[in-house]
């Protein structure tokens, strides 16, 4: 009885000191991420490589796609080397608030929400959030939804789109990474999938008995990084506006999206 | 951009197999001294330590390994250590390990009849003689099956390994499927590296079992010693 409810005490006093050791942390003004990637010579960048287009390996296995294409012109920018760490769609806020990776960029959209967590920078690329479906499956508008099963991956701003919209009756199965989401409709397990326009033109480049149905909603994607280094924000907004004027960045989206936006919005 | 499913990809599926491999026997390694300890531990005569052993276990076995996994990562990182991902999953699979074992060893020597153990004490033969002469010889046979039970189910579990960024067979897989589209022989290309790990362990279970005899044997037969 006691040995349980020792542990028990011990269960939840763990997060509280967990908190705890990060508040002290945080007080201890950290230096920039900026710097400190600099003093280390390389950017470490948290990205999944299982999210087509936006994260891929080539054909010598070697991290590419969109996100990647970023990556590496801002670790050119700052001189040193770009470090791609494959993480899962679900850890990009733990990795970052954990202080595993410099930045997070890996299809990542912006919202309130996260902005409580994390900081954005400007957009990198405004994505659609699409539904795509097979052409033998009658889809048009999101109240056709209702008694289909829709694949989407799981705490990703296409889950929090579909299950906004779509109507009650629509059987959401939710995956945990791109990758199984894009084997359930191409495996027939799902009816129709929601995924960002960008992973909707990959797949349909790949298997064309597959079509997009309609756009959900808009989604602007940032690059994500830590609360309070305002260095490093300031330096990759500077720089993606650079970028994007020197026009780097639309070359970037034509080849790896099929086109290119026609502006990025700015909030700074 | 996409790719065809060629050898490129078999060998880095190889590569990530090994991983796979080198993390299931860093389990092992550090599960069975751990798990020994446990064991040992559980029928100590000292009441505390049997109580450390047992809430240990209950902790370990009652929280998903995911969670401990994500605790040794991130949590030690928000403590202050920055620990890599092999370090962090060798930690939590050694943990996970070391309760599992220590649980299925301790059940087998549990299962010696109490008459040995008092028939020991009678010969007047020290505890610790009296487990390496008696008690584990006999214990030793009815743990084997339980034990390869788990050994492949913690090769399979090394998979959730890739939550923290460890990248083994099923994120290299994952990996694979996502720039080929082939998902179907991917993953049957993953589940045959998966049996070439897990298939010899099965079999030198098999081998083991049938080296050590079948039906009660002789403590003190010198085979067994």
């Amino acid at each position: 009885m006691t040995v349980s409810r020792r542990l028990a005490f011990g269960a939840a006093a763990l997060p509280l000191a967990l908190s705890a050791a990060r508040e002290a942390r945080a007080q201890t003004a950290a230096p920039s991420a900026l710097d400190a990637a600099i003093k280390r010579g390389s950017l470490i960048v948290g990205t999944s490589l299982s999210s087509p287009p936006f994260g891929i390996v080539d054909a010598n296995m070697q991290p590419d796609g969109y996100d990647v294409g970023i990556a590496k012109l801002l670790a050119r920018e700052l001189g040193v080397k770009p470090d791609i760490q494959d993480i899962v769609a679900s850890n990009r806020i733990p990795s970052l608030t954990s202080g595993k990776v410099d930045i997070v960029i890996s299809s990542f959209s912006i919202t309130a929400e996260r902005a409580k967590a994390i900081a954005f920078t400007n957009c990198v690329y405004v994505d659609q959030q699409v539904m795509l479906g097979p052409k033998s499956v009658q889809i048009t508008g999101i109240e056709d939804l209702k008694g289909k099963i829709i694949g989407v991956t799981r705490s990703t701003t296409n889950d929090i789109a579909v299950t906004r919209h779509a109507p009650e009756g629509t059987q959401i199965q939710r995956y945990d990474d791109d990758a199984a989401t894009n084997q359930a409709i191409l495996a027939g397990q799902v009816q129709g999938m929601v995924t960002s326009a960008g992973g909707a033109y990959a797949i349909r480049e790949h298997n064309p008995t597959l079509e997009t149905k309609f756009i959900v909603s808009e989604a602007p994607m940032g690059i994500g990084l830590r609360h309070g280094d305002a260095d490093l924000l300031h330096w990759l907004n500077t720089t993606l506006f650079m970028l994007w004027t020197n026009k780097e960045i639309q070359p970037l989206q034509q080849k790896w999206m099929g086109g290119a936006n026609t502006d990025l919005p700015r909030y700074s | 951009m996409f790719q065809t499913f060629s050898f490129v990809h078999v060998g880095f599926l190889a590569h990530a197999a090994l991983w796979t491999a080198a993390l299931s026997a860093v389990a092992l390694a550090g599960g069975a001294v751990g798990g020994l300890l446990v064991a040992g531990m559980w029928i100590a005569e000292t009441a505390w330590v049997r109580g450390a052993a047992r809430g240990f276990v209950a902790v370990i076995q009652g929280t998903p390994l995911l969670v401990q996994l994500f605790l040794a990562y991130f949590g030690a990182a928000f403590a202050g250590l920055d620990v890599p991902p092999l370090a962090a999953a060798a930690l939590a699979f050694n943990l996970w390990a070391a309760a599992f074992l220590g649980d299925i060893w301790r059940g087998a020597l549990e299962a010696v009849p109490r008459e040995q153990w008092e028939a020991a004490t009678a010969l007047g033969l020290r505890r610790l003689t009296m487990l390496r002469l008696v008690v584990l010889p006999q214990a030793v046979r009815p743990a084997i099956p339980p034990t390869v039970g788990f050994l492949v189910q913690l090769v399979k579990n090394t998979a959730l390994a890739s939550i923290i960024g460890f990248r083994e067979l099923t994120r290299a897989g994952q990996i694979v499927a996502n720039v080929t589209f082939q998902p179907l022989a991917v993953f049957l290309t993953v589940a045959v590296f998966y049996f070439i790990i897990c298939w010899p362990l099965s079999l030198a279970s098999r081998r083991l079992e049938a080296r050590i005899g079948s039906g009660r044997m002789n403590p003190l037969s010198e085979r067994t010693l």
